[in-house]
């Protein structure tokens, strides 16, 4: 009797311990999953390198709960080597804009938009956990909770079916860069093939 | 304890875990263990799963203001990472979730409804239909109204017919199935009004019209 109450007992903590185990893990196993994705789009190692999505329509809503209404620029920021730099362009003109990192077990831990940005033209440092960097001048520096990470630009569009607006909104994504800071060329976000094209 | 029985322990746990983690995560028999959920909760192993008290009701309306937070517990993290990924953390933008109608009713897919507001405490919001968290076919290419496309009465106020018949004033399609459905309600910069009042700020109401 006492082995088989062991027993149950010992089955109830594994199976608390795997379940537990497989909660912690589902973000990183998706966020893992989305980046290997923007890499096969984009045709290489998918990390410090921007791809601007085109509108969202079904089908295409390569992620859970796409805004529709809402141009999407996806990154992969991989600061293991030294930090990273993200030119941004917030526009001026009342479209609401907004940049956002994210740990690869999917916490938001930096968010500003365009209202909030103290200039039309900023840069954003991105360090990793461990990784050192010297304040130059007004750039604004956010410390990742890990050395890898996803940053998405979004940008809305107030009219989908406008293809002028949209085409507007890519060229307006397309100004925000991101490289390592020992990087001094920036390369220019990859347009997706994928998704209602415009213009 | 012999080898044998923890090996037999090991990998019957094992089953039961990944069969408990189907129903926690993949949905449709979540509601058979929406009963446990309170005991959880309150428990010190739910403390580790679960949000702490993010969660706000406003009418059919459900907000998690744990949503992209590192205070959002392991489930809720998996559940986000599941139907909510890469989500915004309040306030920058507030996200409210229907799963059902006013009068507390599954949105079905071969029902038809009205959904009734005004203008929104927002700097921009928009209005988004989702079958399993994924945007919804049809052929008009619509999935969402908006504050700047939808179209408002003479007083201001906006009618939305969700349905999978067109109608003349603000379409939604509900796209062709008869599945359950979720309406997505964001607010791009909320007001400070609503943030304080997210238990009564006027938000739609989801009326069902008729089943077909």
């Amino acid at each position: 009797m006492n082995g088989v109450l062991e027993w149950l007992l010992l089955t109830l903590l594994l199976t608390a311990a795997f379940l537990v185990f497989l909660l912690w893990r589902t973000p990183y196993f998706i966020t893992r999953t989305v980046i290997r994705g923007l890499g096969r789009r984009l045709g290489g190692p998918p990390w410090n390198r921007f791809l601007i999505g085109g509108v969202p329509t079904s089908g295409v809503d390569r992620v859970v709960r796409t805004s529709p209404d809402v141009i999407y620029m996806f990154g992969a920021f991989d600061a293991s080597r030294g930090p990273v730099l993200v030119r941004c362009a917030v526009p001026d003109d009342g479209t609401y804009w907004c940049i956002s990192a994210y740990a690869k077990n999917t916490d938001n831990f930096y968010c500003r938009d365009d209202r909030g940005a103290q200039n039309r033209d900023f840069n954003l440092v991105i360090a990793g956990p461990r990784g050192e960097y010297a304040k130059r001048g007004d750039e604004e520096v956010v410390r990742a909770p890990g050395a890898r990470g996803v940053i998405i630009v979004r940008a809305v569009i107030k009219n989908r079916e406008d293809a002028e607006e949209a085409a507007r909104i890519q060229e307006l994504l397309k100004r925000t860069t991101i490289a390592p800071c020992s990087q001094a060329q920036h390369a220019a976000p990859v347009l997706a093939r994928r998704g209602r094209q415009v213009p | 304890m012999s080898a044998l029985a923890i090996l037999l322990s090991f990998f019957v746990a094992l089953i039961v875990a990944g069969l408990l983690y189907v129903m926690f995560i993949a949905g449709p028999l979540l509601r058979l263990i929406l009963a446990v959920h309170d005991f959880l909760r309150t428990s010190a192993f739910g403390k580790l799963l679960y949000s702490e008290s993010s969660h706000h009701a406003n009418g059919p309306w459900r907000i998690d203001l744990s949503l992209g937070t590192e205070r959002a517990g392991l489930y809720t993290k998996a559940v986000i990472a599941r139907t909510s990924l890469f989500a915004l953390r309040p306030p920058e933008v507030v996200y409210f979730r229907a799963d059902h109608d006013s009068a507390g009713n599954p949105i079905r897919q071969h029902d038809s409804y009205i959904i009734e507001g005004g203008d929104l405490d927002a700097r921009w919001w928009s209005l988004t239909a989702y079958r399993r968290s994924r945007l919804i076919p049809n052929p008009a290419g619509r999935h969402s109204f908006s504050q700047t496309t939808v179209a408002r009465r003479s007083d201001g106020t906006w009618r939305i017919h969700f349905s999978r018949t067109p109608h003349p004033e603000n379409w939604l399609p509900a796209g062709e199935g008869r599945g359950n459905l979720a309406l997505v309600l964001r607010f791009y910069g909320p007001g400070t009004h609503l943030l304080a009042h997210l238990d009564t700020a006027p938000l739609p109401a989801i009326y069902r019209e008729a089943a077909a």
